[in-house]
């Protein structure tokens, strides 16, 4: 039984599709996503991808169990750490215990971010909760205004029977100084929300009743910390997190002339992620109760599934026009990666939204592609046009058939 | 009667999960056998849905298809898998 988080802590807005935790924007993505930006990260010897990951959970979720112990008028050290434990499980990642603290060490027995390493590729033998130590960084920063430094001694991804988290004092740095975020529950970055909506081409299928019916779905951590839902484990991540992970990791690749790629990593993620999440999506008892019985026409599926993402804090996507198996263009006002460049790095010159350029592609790819999922990655392409970052009024996406072979034939 | 059916779903949670398609007049019975035997059920999200959880088990059912998935946790075994298979008049194929 949780003591502070309930049903009620999270805001929701559904117009904008917002879920407000703890004062930051979280958005939902799923175990296989989030395991797949890590590998991504974590892969290359050029860059410092796991101080990435470390650094920005750290510095994100100082904020968020800031703004918890200040909300639920934390009293003692133990109320605080309570408040720490119920944050992480209410978001999805799983379970942390914290009874052995005072000798250093802390433990966890369900790991959202383990099961996604267990699901999504062959077993590697390797601890692979860098979010989790960069979290507890932050917390115990929040909790006792000291730092610490983190690191996992055993890991339930080697086959040990629990996470153990070694905790040593570490020298004071500026790491929870620099306070840029904004968030609130309608981002004051936003771009122009009424001209996205006047683009917007009608259809049958009931958008709004499935973005709030999702919205309102009871998706927080269960009994083991972890939110099964939609056949995969979602978890609520504060945008920011993801934003500073991204540009730090294109800051990173740029430096040493491989922005580009970078680029190309990051949208093949999210369009491996968006291929089987959706995948999955599609096949689930919630599809099945919610979206199946207004699904008429086979392009009434993708309307369905933008409609889904809509609820999922990535921001309010339109479709403005779309030519089943051949095109599909995308607008939004309030993309999370575009307001997080924006609030974090000013106005810049590029675009910046890689995640949905490529879940675009995915969802094309998996509403009219050929064959096994596994191979219609690439089947289409996305470019951005239009990026809020830029200060352009939305951000606008083109997705068309790049490769004619792994596409059905239209009707 | 028709015997109760099941085909392999995608899911990114667990391999060889399943969904189970009940046959509609059964159902009810069904459920309730299940909520007797495993606890109550929970409407999850929307009307439609049901959802029973247990330590190593949830079953999510879409009542209007008449169709239950069962998603294993981590030391769903056997014996468990057994007794639903039973309860919900399935048998596997050998």
């Amino acid at each position: 039984m949780k003591k502070f988080f309930t049903n009620e802590t999270m805001e929701s807005e559904v117009e904008l599709g917002e879920r407000v935790v703890s004062g930051l924007n979280t958005v939902l993505h799923c175990h296989h996503y989030n395991s797949r930006l890590q590998k991504t990260l974590e892969s290359s010897e050029l860059i410092q991808g796991r101080d990435i990951i470390r650094k920005a959970a750290a510095r994100t979720f100082e904020k968020q169990v800031r703004h918890s112990l200040h909300k639920f008028k934390a009293k003692d050290t133990n109320d605080k750490l309570l408040i720490a434990s119920e944050l992480y499980s209410y978001l999805g990642f799983g379970i942390l215990n914290f009874e052995q603290v005072f000798e250093n060490k802390i433990t966890s027995s369900c790991s959202h971010f383990v099961e996604g390493w267990k699901s999504g590729y062959k077993q590697e033998n390797r601890k692979v909760c860098t979010f989790v130590e960069g979290f507890l960084e932050g917390a115990l920063f929040a909790v006792e205004g000291k730092h610490y430094k983190v690191r996992e001694s055993a890991c339930m991804n080697e086959g040990s029977e629990c996470c153990i988290f070694e905790l040593q004092p570490d020298e004071p740095s500026d790491l929870f100084a620099f306070d840029y975020i904004r968030n609130s529950i309608a981002p004051k970055n936003k771009g122009d929300l009424q001209a996205v909506k006047e683009s917007t081409i009608s259809t049958t299928v009931d958008l709004y009743a499935i973005q709030k019916a999702v919205i309102e779905m009871p998706l927080f951590g269960n009994n083991y910390g972890i939110i099964p839902a939609f056949n995969v484990y979602l978890a609520h991540m504060p945008r920011d997190f993801y934003n500073l992970v991204c540009l730090e990791y294109m800051d990173q690749m740029r430096a040493i002339g491989m922005a580009e790629i970078a680029h190309d990593f990051l949208e093949e993620d999210a369009e491996t992620c968006s291929l089987n999440t959706f995948a999955g999506i599609m096949q689930s008892e919630e599809w099945a109760a919610l979206i199946e019985p207004m699904i008429k026409r086979t392009e009434d599926n993708l309307y369905a599934l933008i409609a889904v993402s809509n609820a999922l804090g990535w921001g309010i996507t339109h479709i403005a026009s779309h030519v089943p198996y051949e095109s599909l263009e995308l607008r939004t006002a309030n993309g999370y990666e575009s307001i997080g460049t924006l609030e974090i790095k000013g106005p810049g010159e590029g675009t910046d939204c890689p995640m949905l350029s490529g879940v675009a592609a995915g969802l094309m790819s998996l509403v009219y592609g050929n064959g096994d999922f596994n191979c219609r990655k690439g089947a289409y392409k996305t470019a951005e046009t239009l990026c809020i970052s830029k200060e352009d009024p939305f951000c606008a996406f083109t997705t068309q058939i790049a490769s004619v072979k792994q596409v059905k034939k239209g009707a | 009667m028709s015997q109760t059916t099941r085909v392999k779903i995608r899911t990114c949670i667990r391999e060889n999960t399943f969904r189970y398609q009940i046959d509609p007049k059964t159902f009810p019975l069904i459920w309730k056998c299940l909520e007797s035997r495993f606890g109550l059920s929970i409407v999850f999200g929307v009307p439609n849905l049901m959802q029973i959880e247990t330590k190593t088990f949830l079953l999510r059912s879409c009542i209007s298809n008449a169709t239950i998935t069962l998603i294993k946790k981590p030391f769903c075994d056997e014996i468990f898998l057994t007794e639903f298979h039973n309860i919900i008049h399935f048998e596997v194929s050998t």
